[in-house]
This record gives C-alpha cells, structure tokens and sequence, in this order.
C-alpha cells in the first residue's frame, strides 16, 4: 500500500476539517468585509403613508419586499427581479413600486435574491413560486429567454398577466415570449443618442478619430451600444474604430495604453461600462493625454454623473430605472380595469442623456436613491 | 566554435521560448515602429511583472505535478481583502499580511484537499475559483472601491523608477532569480523535480511527498496574493474582475517557458520568457492595427505555433 493511502481516519478527519474550517473562516471574512450600507439598507427604508416589511432576509434566502399601497389592494402583483438588495439600482425600482401604489389600488411584492443579483436558476425559481402565489400579474426582465420561456408561458395561459421590465425578450416576436409589454432602456440607442449629446455640445470642434471601448466584447448590450455609435459615426462621416478591451482591469488598462499608444490622433472615447473607466482613464494619464481625450459614459452610477460634474466626461444616460418600477404596475392595472395595453410591444424607458446641463438634477436624484453614504464610497474619481 | 556555441544554446531548456520572442519581436516591430519603443517595452514590463510573479509560483507547482487554477481568484482576493481593511483603517502592515495570510490560507486548502481527498489539483482549483470569486462578487457587490494606502506602500511596489519602467519589474525579476536558484541548487527544488517526475521513486528516495506539495501549494498562492497587492498598488482601486482569466495565461507562459504539463520538468527563465511573449502579443497586435474582434484568435494561433515550434525544438535538444 503506498503512503498516500495510508492515511489513517483521525488525519483524515483532521485535515478535512481544517479544509472546512477553513472554507467557513474565508466565507466569514467575506461576510465580515461586506460593504456594511448594504445590510443596513434595506431595513432602515420607510415609505409615507405605505407599509413596507422585509419579510425573510439571509444568504441563500429569496428577500420579498411587500408594498402595501394606502388604497385597498384590489391586485396583487408579483415582480421577480435579477436585481437584488446588493445593487443599489433596486432601489429606482421599489421607488418607482411605492409611487404607483399611492396612486391606483395594487400591492406588489418585490422578489428578489438576497444580493446584488439572481442567477438564473434562481430566477426561475422565484417565477415558480410566484406562479404558485396566482397572482393578478407577473412582472419579470427576461435574463434567460430559454430558461423562462416554459414558466412564463405556463403563467400566461394560466391566465395570469406578464408584463416585461429591464430585459426584454430579444427574439423573434413569434418566437418571443407572449408578454403584455415590455418598459425598459434600448441599447443601441443609448450609444446613438449619448454620442450624439456630445457631439453637439462639442460643437463646432470635431474629435479627429473616435472610439468606443468595449470592456466586455461579446455581450450584446454593449455590442448594441458599440453599434449605435458606429452608426451615428458613420453618418456624420467621422472616423471611428471598435476596440475590444477585456472585463478585467489590468488587461483593459493595457489594451487601452496600446492602442492609445498605437492611434494618439484618438480624441474621443465612449467607454461601454463606467466603473472600467478609472482604468483607461489611468492610461490616458500616463501617456500624458488627459485633457486632449474627451470621455462619454453610460448609466447614471455615481462614478459617471461625478465625471460630469468634474468636467472629465461629457454625456452618459440613465435607462429609466424608476419608469421600469411604476409603469408595469400601472399597464397590468389598466389591462385588468379596462383591457388597454400599449400600442407598442417595447416602451423604452431611456436612454434619458445626462450632460452637464441636467447633471445636478440627476444627482441630487441619484443621491436620493442611493442614500449619500452609498453615493459618496462609488462616486471613485475617474481620473487618478 | 560556432557549432559549439549554436549547440550550447540548443541545450538550454529556455532556447525554444526565447527564439520564439526574438522572432516575435522582430516580426512585430518590423510592422509597427511603435513596438520597439522604451515606453511599450516599460508598459510590457509593468504587465508582465504582476502576471509573472504569479506564473513564477504555477511553474514551481507544475514541475511538482499539480495545477492551480484559482490563482486568478487568490490575486482577486488579496487585493480586495486589502482594499477593505483599508477602508476599516486597519494599519497598512496588518492589511497586507492578513491579505497574504489569506492567500496563502487559501492555497493550504488547495493543497490538503488535493492531497488528502486524493482529488486531482484540476478539480480541487476549479471549485476553490469559483468559491473565492463568489466571494469576491459578494464583497465587492460589483463596484470599485479605490485604495486608500501611505506613498511608502506605492513607492515600494509601484513607483516608477526610470521612465516608465516599474519598481514591481525589480520585483519580478528578484523572485524569478530567487526561485530559479531554490529550484536548481537546492534539496527543494531537487524534491520537487523528483515529485513532479515520479512521485513513488521520489517517495523512495526519502521524499517527503505530501509536505514538498503542500508547501508548494502555499507558494503559489502566497505568489499569486503578493501579485495582487502589487497590482492594487499601481492602480489604486480594485473591482470584482480583478484577476480574472489570469489562472490560463499564466499556465499557457509557463507551458510556453518549457515547462511540462506532465511535471518534473520546468524553468523559472523560461517562464520568465514566456510570460514577456504572452504580454506583448496583444499589444502587439494592437500597435500594428489587427481588427479589434480577432485579437483573442490571433493570440490562439500565435500561442498554437509557438507552443508548437518549442516542443519541435525541445525535442531535437533530447534526440
């Protein structure tokens, strides 16, 4: 018999236990280290004239935020949402949730995973329980066509309304998942109209070569975004380029110098994700360009409307998160009361372009949202 | 005499790999007057000093037969641990040695889970990835949190010395030459050339087996945490993706080294050489204006090819 299988039970024990222990203490540490506003957050929000009650909280537990309207509920909707409790875009939503349950009689119950975001397994899971419940209406973004495909058809022919919010169904529509509606931001234009933005204020200067960094190639949204700009480009005759940067951040910031290095005519960047912008901004640093690179965003983070204010970017967008919170509760109502749905399948909610004439709004709106504690830790300066 | 020197070179386990990057260089430099420059060579450096220190540890644990891919993970992990403690206010020293303590915590784990369980370290690295980088979703929730650190902590791993050149370059170069002597002159890096090459005869000859793997183990990771402070210290801040897909790229440099995925056989050179290659592909590809899309292609074929004309020639040194 050789060594290694001579280990007796007693070391084996031992070590699997420390391996265990060990595993625990790293989980503990990382619960330990978790951004403390984020476990606070959800229990200290309170609404006027609404009750709000977190019903069961903790990891691997799915959060339902029931939002009680002051009007007798007459419908019960159920919105099952990858955004959870870790990313501070829930709260646009269940703002937006709050609003309309003042106004027309419905209680909505906001499902979520206990983090930042649900996979999809547990989006499913959560459709299914919220199928169970029979509820007057389902409101879902469509993370996985595939996998949602068989539970929200079930539902639908069950009779129960789904409207779709964030994440439409980007099928075919005869392919397409047959629900009421869709409210929510549109990608492509979102690189079109915030290039756009920019331009304009820009204007009479022109940048000689322009790009649009995509930190993540391959995912369609920020495909679409690359898209809508080399459109625009291409209409008003500028010279562009895509280039294929890499989600992590010492390789973008490498890609990004590289090409800067290789293309310094370069005067204008659309970054297709904010919070990688630190990083190429970082090469624009040390090749000694800020100032001569001008910078366009995308979401209202923190980081970007910050960016404006400091003068480092010139136009970002906000998808509309509070519209996609409080239009699908009214359209289910209105599909219920009178049968009405929109005219059109997709309502987009945005892209509403930030620059520096509405920047202040935005933020104090932002900051509302976010709480200033939270604001202020991801407003990190763009430039080092 | 110059069949002498020409056979002096073919000997040497790093020939293939630095043939390979002279030709590289030639041919890239050849189409872009850009890539020659001090200023790519020192941003190549920068670069190829955080992955390297980090290829360093994988090649000791390689010629002992093992894998680790959760290095992309550990290098996340420090960083974030340190980022964080920092925010508490923790004292700059206390954060990096629980930040290195943790990386080294985590490649125990690797190591007792591997070589107790009798789990292949491909397996056992996988998930130990996927659970460290869970971890590094949760904490970090997606954002980017900035460093907040004393200049003597960016003066001592980041600073620019000459240039654009880096003082993590030194760094880099003082654990590969270290590392290169423990691994040739010494009864460790004897051990796990004998471990890597056959464990049983190696058991024989005196060899603490499960100790030599362990120990390795905790190596690697310890490279792959130090590698990640080094990494925050050049830019500030970190976020959930630092780290990511480094576990592949650093086992490709030290394949391409000369290391073998079989074991037993490695050098630190070479995978000092490999790295260098693997860094600059894609800028090169980037100065001499391949399209955007293919980047990821191109360094597949030139990764292919290389690997390739290595093994070809490594074979004619043994024949």
């Amino acid at each position: 018999m050789s060594e290694e299988k001579k280990v007796n039970r007693r070391d084996y024990l031992k070590y699997t236990g420390a391996a265990i222990g060990g595993l625990v203490v790293g989980g503990a540490l990382g619960y330990v280290l978790k951004p403390k506003e984020v476990i606070e957050k959800t229990a200290t929000v309170t609404i006027p004239g609404a009750e709000k009650t977190v019903t069961v909280t903790g990891p691997g537990v799915t959060i339902t935020e029931t939002i009680t309207p002051p009007l007798k509920a007459k419908y019960t909707f159920y919105f099952v949402s990858h955004i959870g409790p870790g990313d501070p875009n829930m709260n646009w939503l269940t703002k937006g949730i709050e609003e309309i349950s003042k106004c027309i009689p419905v209680k909505v119950n906001y499902v979520s995973a206990p983090r930042a975001a649900a996979t999809t397994e547990e989006m499913v899971r959560m459709v299914e329980s919220a199928i169970v419940a029979k509820p007057d209406g389902i409101i879902v973004p469509i993370l996985d066509p595939s996998a949602l495909n068989e539970p929200l058809r079930r539902a639908i022919d069950m009779g129960i309304p789904v409207v779709a919010s964030n994440i439409s169904d980007p099928r075919p529509p005869e392919e397409a998942i047959p629900y009421l509606t869709y409210f929510g931001g549109n990608e492509y234009l979102t690189g079109y109209r915030v290039n756009k933005r920019a331009l304009e204020l820009l204007a009479p200067w022109k940048p000689k070569h322009s790009i649009v960094a995509i930190t993540h190639p391959g995912h369609v949204g920020h495909m679409m975004r690359a898209k809508g700009m080399e459109d625009l480009y291409k209409e008003l005759g500028l010279s562009f380029e895509k280039v294929a940067l890499d989600p992590e951040p010492a390789k973008c910031y490498e890609l990004a110098r590289a090409y800067l290095e290789a293309h310094p005519e370069t005067e204008l960047i659309f970054i297709t994700a904010a919070y990688w912008s630190p990083y190429i901004a970082k090469a624009i640093t040390d090749l000694g360009l800020k100032g001569k690179i001008k910078l366009t965003l995308v979401d209202e983070s923190p980081i970007s409307i910050e960016g404006i204010r400091r003068g480092e970017v010139i136009a970002t967008h906000s998808q509309g998160f509070w519209y996609q919170g409080y239009l699908p509760p009214f359209w289910l109502y209105m599909y219920h009361e009178y049968k009405h749905v929109p005219i059109v399948r997709d309502l987009f909610t945005g892209p509403i372009v930030i620059d520096k004439t509405n920047v202040e709004i935005w933020k104090n709106i932002v900051r509302t949202v976010f709480g200033p504690e939270t604001y202020d830790k991801l407003a990190v300066p763009i430039y080092p | 005499m110059k069949l002498k020197i020409l056979s002096f070179f073919l000997k040497k386990k790093e020939f293939p790999v630095l043939f390979s990057l002279t030709l590289f260089f030639l041919v890239f430099s050849s189409f872009s007057s850009r890539f020659a420059t001090l200023e790519n060579i020192a941003s190549i450096f920068s670069l190829t000093a955080e992955m390297g220190i980090v290829v360093a540890g994988i090649t000791l644990l390689m010629v002992a037969g093992e894998f680790d891919l959760s290095v992309g993970s550990t290098y996340g992990m420090a960083a974030v641990i340190l980022v964080f403690l920092r925010l508490m206010q923790i004292n700059i020293l206390i954060a990096i040695l629980l930040a290195l303590g943790t990386a080294c915590f985590i490649g125990f784990c690797n190591g007792i889970i591997t070589l107790k369980a009798g789990i292949p370290s491909f397996i056992t690295t996988l998930g130990m990835l996927m659970v460290i980088r869970g971890l590094i979703y949760f904490i970090t929730q997606g954002y980017i949190y900035k460093l907040d650190a004393p200049p003597l902590f960016y003066k001592l791993l980041s600073d620019c010395l000459l240039g654009n050149f880096r003082i993590s370059v030194i760094w880099f170069i003082i654990i590969t030459l270290v590392l290169a002597v423990i691994l040739s002159s010494t009864k460790y890096g004897n051990w796990l050339m004998a471990v890597g090459g056959n464990k049983e005869v190696a058991r024989m000859l005196g060899v603490n087996v499960f100790r030599v793997k362990l120990i390795t183990f905790i190596l690697t990771s310890f490279m792959a945490g130090l590698s990640g402070i080094i990494a925050t210290s050049r830019f500030g801040m970190v976020m959930s993706t630092f780290g990511e897909g480094m576990e592949l790229e650093a086992i490709t440099a030290a394949v391409m080294g000369g290391t073998l995925l079989s074991g037993g056989y490695g050098t630190l050179i070479g995978s000092f050489l490999g790295t260098i290659f693997i860094s600059s592909v894609k800028s090169g590809l980037i100065l001499i204006g391949a399209p955007a899309f293919w980047y990821q292609t191109f360094v597949g074929i030139a990764l292919i090819i290389a690997v390739i004309f290595n093994s070809s020639i490594a074979r004619r040194i043994i024949e």
